[in-house]
Formats: C-alpha cells, sequence, structure tokens
C-alpha cells in the first residue's frame, strides 16, 4: 500500500504557479525563471529575497514548509549567485530559488532567512564558511561551523585552489579524458575554476602508458614493435620510453620540467634534453633469465619508481621543479585569473 | 572553606563567639553552580565525531550547541576536481553506511543532465542494492541505539545480520562499505550467478529475526520506560528544519521521495512509508523497524520483476555534462540526500552540492536537547539517526 | 579475646580451634579463596554467558577455553601503570577504592557456606552484613569526587542517590525473613529453613516459598546496589564512559572491579542463606552423614563438602541470572529508577512485612 501525502486537489502549473507569485509579490521580484532539467528556478531579485521566502512559505496556495537546503553557486566574475530550496509537502512541488548576492566578489551581502526558517541557520553559517557571504540579520554566522576556526580564506571560491592539484598532478593511470584515441595527449584551455590541464609530467605518463597497452595488445609482433623502437631511438624523441630488448641498462624515461602551474598556452617543446639515467637496479637481469615471461614485461620498462611522487628525491638527475610549500605563488598559478 | 572562613566572608570583623545575624545572601535559593559540560568529540554516545557544548544544571540541560567540522573532508571541493567517472568514488564516503545511496544520487544527476535512457536491468539493479542498503544501515542504527540504552545485545544481532548482506553485496560489487558499483548510464558489471537465489534467502532470515528485534527491544518495558515521550519534535519544527527521513517520518509527515517523487522504477511498486505518532524516540525508532520490513518488501517484488538485459551502456570517452543545473534528490536510509549538479559543459563539475540528510537533523538537536536530563540528552542523540561524515561532509 | 569472641559468638564453626591465632588463620583461608576466587569464577562465567548469549564465543585464548581469562586480567592489572590525575584529591582517590573494597570482604566474616563452616556467627549477623554493605557507598562517592572530572562526578552523585533508595527495599525483605526466623543470627536463619516451625509440625520449608515476593525484591535491590544492569546508571558506559571508575587504572581499578564482583557473590550468598535455605540441596532432603536437627548440621566431611557445592552451586545460579538480565534489558533512568524503588518496592516490601508478621502470629 502507497500512502501518499494528502496533495492539494490542484496543483498548479507553472504559469499558475508563476502568475499566483506575481501577484503576491509583484513583477519586478523575479528577474527570471528557468525550468530544466526538471528544476524549476526562480531567479530572484535580491530586494526581494525575504519577501519572496515569506510568501512561499505563508501563503496557503504555495505552502512550501519544507526548508531543503541554501548554498552558494561562485559565478565567475559577477560574483556570487546563493541558491535556496523549497519543497511543499503538501502540494509536491519543489522550487529553486536563485540570487545574485550584491557586492561582487569583493563584499557579498544577503539578507538572512533565518527569521522564516529555522534551518536557514546553519546552512547560512556553511556558505559564509565557504564563500564569505555575509547574512544580515543572522543570529551569528561565526565562529566557522564546518572549517577549523583559524582558518583563513574561502573554500569553495574559484580562487581558492585545490592545494593537493597545485602541488603535483593526478597521480595513477592517464585519465582517458586527456588523451584522444591515439593515445596522444590533448592539449586544452583551461579556463578559471577547471581542473588543471595536462602538464608535461602528465603527457609523459601519458605516452608510457600508451606504450605499455601497445605492448599488451600486440604482444606477438616483436618485429613491428623493434622497427619502431629503432625509429624512436633514431630520433630520440624525449619521449622514448618504448624498450624492445631487454638491456641491462633500461633508460628511463627523461624528467622533462612540468610546470606545476599549467599554462594556458604550455610550451610545445619545453621537454630538456633526454638524460639516459642508469637505474641501479638489478631489474632487467630476470628478465633475460626469464625467457618464460611473456614478452610484454621485457618489451617496456616500468615507469621509474617514486616519479610522480613525493620520494622524488630518491631519483638522480633532472626532477620536476615544485614550488617549495611556503611559497607564496604556489597557489596562484598566473593567467588564472 | 572554614567555618572562620565562612564567618569572615559574611561578616568580615566578627571575631568567634560573637552572635552574629545571620544574612541570606541571595535571593534565599540554593546557590548552585550551573555547569558546561562537553559530550565529544571522542565520546561513546556520539556516533562518531561530534561534539556538544551542554550548560547543564545538575542534571539538566538548559542549552545545547553542537560543535561539527571535526570530519570536515572538503567534499564539495573536491568534486569540482573530478570527472563523472571518479566522482562517484568520492561521494560514496560521506554517509558511509549507504554508500550506494550517494553514487546513486549522483549518477542519476548526471544522467537527468544528459537525459540519457538507462538500461531496464540496471534499474531494477540499483533499486535491489539500494534497499539491500538501506536495510543495511538501520539494522547498525538498530544495535548502536540499543547499546547507547545500555542494551549490549541487539549490537550483536544486528551485525551477524550486516554480516550477511555485506557477504552478498560483497560478492556483486567487491565491497562491503564502498560499492562504487554505479556508473553514468548504468552499473559497472552484472550480479553474479546465484546472487538473487542468495538474496531471496538473507531476505526471508532477516525478515524472521525481525520479530525478534521487535519483540526483544520494542516490546522491552525499559526501552519504552526510557524513549516513550522522551525528544518529541513537532512537525513545524521539524519541517522548518528540513528534517527528513525517518525522524520527519516519526512525526507524521509521510515525506519519502520514493513515494512523492519516484525516481527509479519506485514508481511501479508498492512502497510503505510507516509514519509515527508523536515524533518520539520510541516513533523514530519504530519507523527504523518498520522501515527495514518495508525495504524486504521491495526486495521481494524487485526479486519477481527482475528483467533480463544490459546492465550499462556504452559512454562517451569523455562524459560531459551539458550547461545548465539539475537538483535531484533520492531516499538515503537517513532522509532526503540531494544533489544539486551545475556544470559548465566541461568533464568536472563546476558545483556540486551535496544536501546531506544528517546535516539538517543535527540542526534540529539543540531545540530537543534543550530541557531534558542527560540520560534523556543520550536517548535523543541516538534516535537523532546521523551519520557525522554526512554532517560534515 | 576469644572471650570478647565467644559473647558474640552464637554458634562456633569449625573453624573455631583451641589455638586463637589458628582460629584466626583458618578463618582468613576461608574468607579468601571466597573473595578472591568464586569472584573470578563468577567473572569467568559472565564472560562466556555474555559472549553465548550474544552469538560469540567469549574468551577462547588465555587457558583451555579462556578460563585463565580473568588470571590474565589480574596480571595485567597489577603491572599497569598508576595513574592519578593531576587535578586529583590524591588521597582520597587513592583511598575510594580502599574503602570500596573493604567492607565488600568483611561481610563475607559471617556468612555460612556449609555445615559448621563460616568465620564468625554473629547473634546480629543480618545486621551486620546490611550494615557493612552500606559502607561501600563512601568509597564510591570519594571516587566519584576526588577523580576531578565531570562525568565520574556524575556517577558518584548518581550512585550515592541510588544506593540510599535501594537501601530500604534491602533491609525492609530481610526485616521480614527475620521475623520469619526470629534471629538475626545468618546460622540461625539457615537453621530455621530447616527446622521450621509450623503450628506444632516441624516442615522444611525455604523462605522463598512463603516470601516469593520479598525475595523478588531483595534480588532487584542488590542488582542495584550492586549497579548492576539495567541499574548500572552510575556506570552508564554509553553516557559517563565509565562513571566513577573512569579515571582509575591499574590495581585501584581492579579493586573497584573485585568489589563488583565481590559484592555479586555476597549477595547471592546472602540470599541463599536467607530465602534458599543454604546449604540444603532439597528442602527434606538431609545431606548425607548429617545427624543434626533438618539433616544439615553435625555432619561429616562428606556433608560438609556437599554442603559447601550446594552453596557454591546456588550462588551461581543467582549470578547466572544476574548476568542474564545485564545482556537483556537496556538501562533505567535515574529518577524512573528512583520512583520505581520509592513508590513501588517500598510500599511491597511493607506489605510483605506485615503479611509475615500476621502469618507468624497467627500460626
Amino acid at each position: 500500500m502507497t500512502d501518499l501525502l494528502p496533495r492539494a486537489e490542484a496543483s498548479l502549473s507553472v504559469e499558475d504557479f508563476l502568475e499566483a507569485l506575481a501577484e503576491h509579490v509583484g513583477e519586478q521580484a523575479l528577474s527570471g525563471v528557468t525550468n530544466e532539467y526538471d528544476t524549476l528556478t526562480l531567479h530572484v531579485e535580491p530586494g526581494s529575497w525575504v519577501e519572496v521566502a515569506r510568501v512561499l512559505r505563508d501563503e496557503s496556495a504555495f505552502g512550501f514548509d519544507l526548508f531543503d537546503s541554501l548554498f552558494g553557486v561562485d559565478n565567475r566574475d559577477e560574483g556570487f549567485r546563493v541558491v535556496a530550496i523549497l519543497y511543499s509537502t503538501s502540494t509536491g512541488v519543489r522550487v529553486l530559488l536563485d540570487v545574485n548576492v550584491p557586492g561582487g566578489r569583493d563584499a557579498p551581502v544577503l539578507p538572512s532567512l533565518t527569521g522564516l526558517y529555522a534551518g536557514a541557520n546553519w546552512m547560512e553559517r556553511e556558505t559564509w564558511d565557504m564563500f564569505g557571504i555575509e547574512f544580515n540579520g543572522h543570529p551569528g554566522l561565526a565562529p566557522r561551523i564546518l572549517n577549523v576556526e583559524n582558518f583563513e580564506g574561502w573554500p569553495l571560491r574559484k580562487d581558492f585552489f585545490l592545494a593537493s592539484r597545485v602541488a603535483k598532478p593526478w597521480p595513477g593511470v592517464k585519465e582517458p579524458a586527456e588523451t584522444d584515441e591515439d593515445g596522444n595527449v590533448v592539449e586544452r584551455e583551461t579556463l578559471l575554476g577547471d581542473a588543471p590541464g595536462p602538464t608535461d609530467l602528465d603527457k609523459a605518463m601519458a605516452d608510457h602508458a600508451k606504450a605499455v597497452n601497445v605492448a599488451i595488445a600486440e604482444p606477438a609482433v616483436e618485429e613491428a614493435a623493434e622497427s619502431v623502437a629503432e625509429d624512436v631511438a633514431a630520433t630520440e624523441a624525449p619521449e622514448a620510453l618504448v624498450e624492445l630488448e631487454p638491456e641491462p641498462e633500461p633508460e628511463p624515461e627523461p624528467e622533462p620540467e612540468p610546470e606545476p602551474e599549467p599554462e594556458p598556452e604550455p610550451e610545445p617543446e619545453p621537454e630538456p634534453e633526454p638524460e639516459p639515467e642508469p637505474e641501479p637496479e638489478p631489474e632487467p637481469e630476470p628478465m633475460a633469465q626469464a625467457p618464460a615471461e611473456p614478452p610484454v614485461a621485457a618489451m617496456v620498462a616500468p615507469w621509474p619508481l617514486g616519479v610522480g611522487f613525493e620520494d622524488e628525491a630518491v631519483l638522480e638527475g633532472e626532477l620536476p621543479d615544485l614550488p617549495p610549500d611556503d611559497d607564496p605563488a604556489s597557489g596562484e598559478p598566473e593567467g588564472r585569473l | 572553606m572554614s567555618d572562620l572562613e565562612t564567618r569572615e566572608r559574611i561578616h568580615p570583623g566578627t571575631a568567634p563567639g560573637e552572635d552574629i545575624a545571620l544574612e541570606i545572601i541571595g535571593d534565599g535559593d540554593f546557590d548552585t553552580a550551573e555547569m558546561t559540560l562537553s559530550i565529544g568529540p571522542a565520546h561513546p554516545a556520539t556516533h562518531g565525531v561530534l561534539r556538544i557544548i551542554m550548560e547543564m544544571d545538575g542534571e539538566r540541560i538548559r542549552d545545547a550547541h553542537p560543535v561539527i567540522g571535526y570530519m570536515h573532508r572538503g567534499f564539495e571541493k573536491l568534486a569540482e576536481h573530478r570527472d563523472y567517472r571518479q566522482i562517484k568514488a568520492l561521494v560514496n564516503r560521506h554517509d558511509w553506511l549507504s554508500g550506494f545511496a550517494n553514487e546513486l544520487g549522483v549518477a542519476l544527476a548526471v544522467e537527468k543532465m544528459l537525459e540519457m535512457e538507462v538500461p531496464e536491468r540496471a534499474v531494477w539493479i540499483r533499486m535491489l542494492l539500494a534497499e539491500w542498503n538501506r536495510i543495511l544501515n538501520h539494522l547498525m542504527f538498530i544495535g548502536s541505539y540499543a547499546i547507547e540504552l545500555g542494551a549490549i545485545t541487539p549490537m550483536f544481532y544486528a551485525f551477524r545480520e550486516r554480516e550477511d548482506i555485506q557477504y552478498l553485496l560483497e560478492s556483486a560489487t567487491g565491497g562491503r562499505l564502498h560499492f562504487t558499483y554505479n556508473q553514468v548510464g548504468g552499473i559497472k558489471v552484472d550480479l553474479p550467478k546465484g546472487f538473487l537465489q542468495q538474496s531471496t534467502d538473507i531476505a526471508a532470515t532477516i525478515r524472521k529475526r525481525l520479530q525478534d528485534y521487535k519483540d526483544l527491544i520494542l516490546g522491552n518495558e525499559i526501552f519504552q520506560a526510557r524513549t516513550v515521550g522522551v525528544g518529541a519534535l513537532e512537525r513545524e519544527v521539524a519541517l522548518a528544519y528540513g528534517v527528513t527521513g525517518p525522524t520527519l517520518h516519526a512525526t507524521g509527515v509521510a515525506e519519502d521521495s520514493r513515494v512523492t517523487e519516484p525516481y527509479l522504477k519506485y514508481g511501479e511498486i508498492d512502497v510503505t512509508v510507516p509514519v509515527g505518532e508523536h515524533g518520539d524516540c520510541y516513533d523514530r525508532f519504530y519507523c527504523l523497524v518498520h522501515r527495514i520490513q518495508a525495504s524486504l518488501d521491495i526486495i521481494d517484488q524487485v526479486h519477481d520483476a527482475m528483467p533480463s538485459g544490459p546492465v550499462n551502456q556504452k559512454l562517451p570517452k569523455v562524459v560531459k555534462a551539458p550547461e545548465g543545473w539539475t537538483y535531484l534528490r533520492i531516499e538515503n536510509p537517513l532522509g532526503q540526500l540531494g544533489y544539486y549538479l551545475e556544470s559548465d559543459g566541461t568533464k568536472t563539475p563546476w558545483r556540486l552540492k551535496m544536501r546531506t540528510p544528517s546535516f539538517s537533523n543535527v540542526a534540529v538537536i539543540p531545540h530537543l536537547l534543550r530541557g531534558t536530563l542527560v540520560p534523556d540528552a543520550i536517548a535523543v542523540l541516538g534516535s537523532v539517526f546521523f551519520v557525522v561524515g554526512d554532517v560534515d561532509r | 579475646m576469644s572471650a570478647v569472641l565467644s559473647q558474640l559468638a552464637v554458634t562456633p564453626s569449625i573453624l573455631d580451634i583451641d589455638n586463637f591465632w589458628g582460629a584466626v588463620g583458618l578463618k582468613i583461608l576461608l574468607i579468601l579463596p571466597l573473595f578472591f576466587v568464586v569472584p573470578l569464577v563468577v567473572g569467568y562465567m559472565e564472560h562466556k554467558v555474555m559472549a553465548h548469549q550474544q552469538d560469540r564465543l567469549g574468551p577462547m585464548e588465555a587457558g583451555p577455553h579462556g578460563t585463565l581469562q580473568l588470571v590474565a586480567d589480574g596480571i595485567k592489572f597489577i603491572q599497569k601503570e598508576d595513574i592519578i590525575p593531576r587535578a586529583a584529591d590524591r588521597w582520597v582517590f587513592a583511598m575510594a577504592p580502599g574503602v570500596a573494597l573493604v567492607p565488600a570482604i568483611l561481610i563475607f566474616f559471617v556468612l555460612p557456606v556449609a555445615p559448621e563452616v563460616w568465620a564468625e556467627d554473629l547473634e546480629l549477623g543480618l545486621f551486620y552484613a546490611l550494615g557493612i554493605s552500606s559502607i561501600s557507598v563512601i568509597g564510591i562517592l570519594m571516587g566519584g569526587w576526588a577523580s576531578a572530572n565531570k562525568f565520574s562526578l556524575f556517577g558518584g552523585v548518581r550512585a550515592a542517590a541510588q544506593l540510599i533508595a535501594y537501601e530500604l527495599p534491602l533491609i525492609l525483605a530481610a526485616a521480614a525473613v527475620a521475623i520469619q526466623a526470629e534471629s538475626l543470627s545468618l546460622v540461625d536463619i539457615v537453621n530455621s529453613q530447616a527446622t521450621f516451625m509450623l503450628g506444632n509440625t516441624e516442615i522444611n520449608l525455604w523462605f522463598v516459598f512463603p516470601q516469593a515476593l520479598g525475595f523478588a525484591l531483595f534480588y532487584v535491590a542488590s542488582l542495584a546496589e550492586l549497579s548492576r544492569p539495567p541499574f548500572d546508571m552510575p556506570i552508564a558506559d554509553s553516557e559517563l564512559v565509565f562513571g566513577y571508575m573512569t579515571e582509575y587504572s591499574g590495581i585501584k581499578f581492579a579493586m573497584f572491579l573485585l568489589t563488583e564482583y565481590g559484592g555479586m557473590v555476597s549477595m547471592s550468598a546472602l540470599m541463599t542463606v536467607l530465602y534458599l535455605g543454604g546449604w540444603q540441596i532439597v528442602p527434606g532432603v538431609p545431606l548425607p552423614g548429617c545427624d543434626g536437627a533438618g539433616g544439615i548440621f553435625d555432619c561429616g566431611a562428606l556433608g560438609i563438602l556437599i554442603g559447601g557445592g550446594v552453596t557454591l552451586g546456588k550462588i551461581f545460579l543467582l549470578t547466572f541470572i544476574m548476568v542474564w538480565l545485564r545482556v537483556t534489558y537496556p538501562r533505567l533512568r535515574e529518577d524512573q529508577l528512583q520512583k520505581f524503588s520509592w513508590t513501588v518496592m517500598v510500599p511491597l516490601a511493607l506489605i510483605n512485612i506485615g503479611v509475615v508478621a500476621v502469618g507468624k502470629v497467627a500460626f
């Protein structure tokens, strides 16, 4: 038996709803309406923020009694938006109230809804904590609700960079999105707030992964792989990672100097000269001594241990240059803002 | 304080032996001191790191201020740097007792924006696992609530049941707690052979054992004495705070996303929503136990209706959500979990807001705790079901 | 000295040999195992019973099937660091476990265990037993206060309130037994259960039968005295971490625990003596080798051994039920606890006394 809540007899259609709302708050209260992806959003003028919410709560035609949530969204240069979500248990309608917070990015201020909905209290505290948006009339925005009390900065703003992404690129298997079908790395322009684009270290890792995949896909074609290796060796391409004969000293890939801050247009040839580093490990010996092993393992040298992770000092030779931890510029790549 | 000192304090200058006229200080009442007690962050009664600063007068609480944020991990910020393939492993973890429901929500949000048709079989499998996850979650709270009140045995029974279910889910998804089974457009792989049979068996076992819980806990006089009438939440207050889930159902409002805004195939089957009357601790627990029963009924219906077919679909190399935003709400075991997904056309979200049920449920705790005794406070805290990771994200 | 003692003692036990210090030594030898060994066995039983009722095994490693678990625990406690919180009142903190423990040992002084096996049979044995057991409350209060911990303070205050509340039903129920037995001496009470004069016939009547209500009251009140669930608000470990015992570690903590288990044994032993006929196997069946009245006195060695075994068996039965209750019930809130005592148990205890007194006069 499915219990349905008693729904209002005539649940208003969107047009009727907007008409009724306009009757109560006036035409100027809303600057627009969006109804995409099954989400009805009212774009409210900042001056009528509280009024619209009050009307939606108190008028029986609407009856939005469940306060769902309130949060901020970074709106790039225009400042911030605050979205409040209200739901009516009697009509089953949900509405999003969206407002452009006046004050831009420097001093965003909005009236508080705490007087109407008690649930807005913590929601607004969290929005202030994350974005720095002040709420007039709030009983007490401080202390910070989620972050540490002495935290500096507003974390969810797009100009607050996620430190882990700045310090090092995404380690591990290359994301498919960064490579096209052939396995070549795709450059893209990174906008404000985007995940950083591929760095040179990323490209090196991508090429290595591609080589391994190629080797796995065609294990029997040693001759073709050998010829490719010869070509590769002949051109002295910096990303020469494929090794097809078990050499006593496999050449690890060279260490390009990746910029930890992805620039919008990374230079196509910042790659330094490949510096073959003799690896002290006796790894190739087992490869040579175990002919029963699949040829794949013999064809591609493993990714050098430690590259891309913290203990890069283990390796000799040129290492990617990372900004020191206390470098104030480390959080702000150029050309982002 | 010695006699002499007391005398000095009240009547400075009188020597011992002199008569003193007693002067009452204060307004004649006992001068009791108010005490500030901090429950948490590490305390057996709070589920995880939640701190509640209570101003107390003896054993009565005058005011309570929850301090949250001890488990804040910055999920919303991290989500902005994850593409839609990686994001499910992240959102699994804010409510770790309902990992499947979390992933499901984000997958459904992305699918809504992409207007993607999910294969039938995948939908039914999602429902099946979501309901099993719900039972898993509720069993945990049954055990933990009973142990907070002093009954040490139900915890073991509940975890015995949980082990069975986790074994079942592990056979399909590979995980006991974090499943990472949903994908945009379906689920990862199909169920293993024998899964449905085992699922039916376990459902039958749990249904039988559920009667034990009802008799031994709900029917226990001491349990009833501890929970009936304690921590009553009024309907309007609950709605104003945005409380959802069993906590809201106990106040009499049958607001359940599976029923009011059916997602997946909940519209095609019967879903029972148990509601309470008074909104006190007993009703919340009652709703919890009966939700398990309702989930078992749903599982039986899903078993009967499970179609065959593919379970996922070929995705483009890069899953990019179109520009715009959407808000999707599903019924997490703890309440209504909402995901606001705003995308600017790239492969990572521009903003992913997780509207977690526990955040709103914990927000109502000061209102509930004012004026109660400490043991009642423990009973109330345990009955407002929340997971701290959900509160803090 | 022995002259003084002989004024107090009513029935000499088998341990009252002529050599005074020898007698003292023998009596200590009796009490020590009662206090140190039997509670450990009871503790082991609690581990195992709790475990099996919770669908698990319990201790299995230390000794065969975990029999040496509590011995291992004792050794562990002895070698632990003794931590005293900086803000704690050092002397009170250190003395509290002792103040709680010593009365628990002293109660065994008067408990008769087997035919003619007891330390002293005081003429006011029952009075002494109940009085001594109340002194432990002071130790608990001291521990709660001196710990400089708000949770401990809560626990201590709750314990004091609870123990005071439940003293009354305990004493009233015991008083009814004393009325029926016409004596406060515990040995006399055992004797009177074996040789009860109903009218003009001598029957074998365990006091649990006419005073089942009193037995129930005594049992519940003793649970509350010991802070055992469902009356363990003072130690409510989901609220107060561990109540008054929170800040204790090492041997002091072990002393508190021993007080609890020793109290379980002593209360069960008291109930055995008061209600369950002491060392009688079944009412009406004399112990083998016993010639005395009712078949429970003047026994030979076999009778003594069997009698001791029967007492221990009854003690274990009663403690088993205590453990069973612990596993099953959540805990009562403090005010519900108090209300239960003052509004339910005390009136019932008074009614019990009334009925017994009337019956005593009538029959």
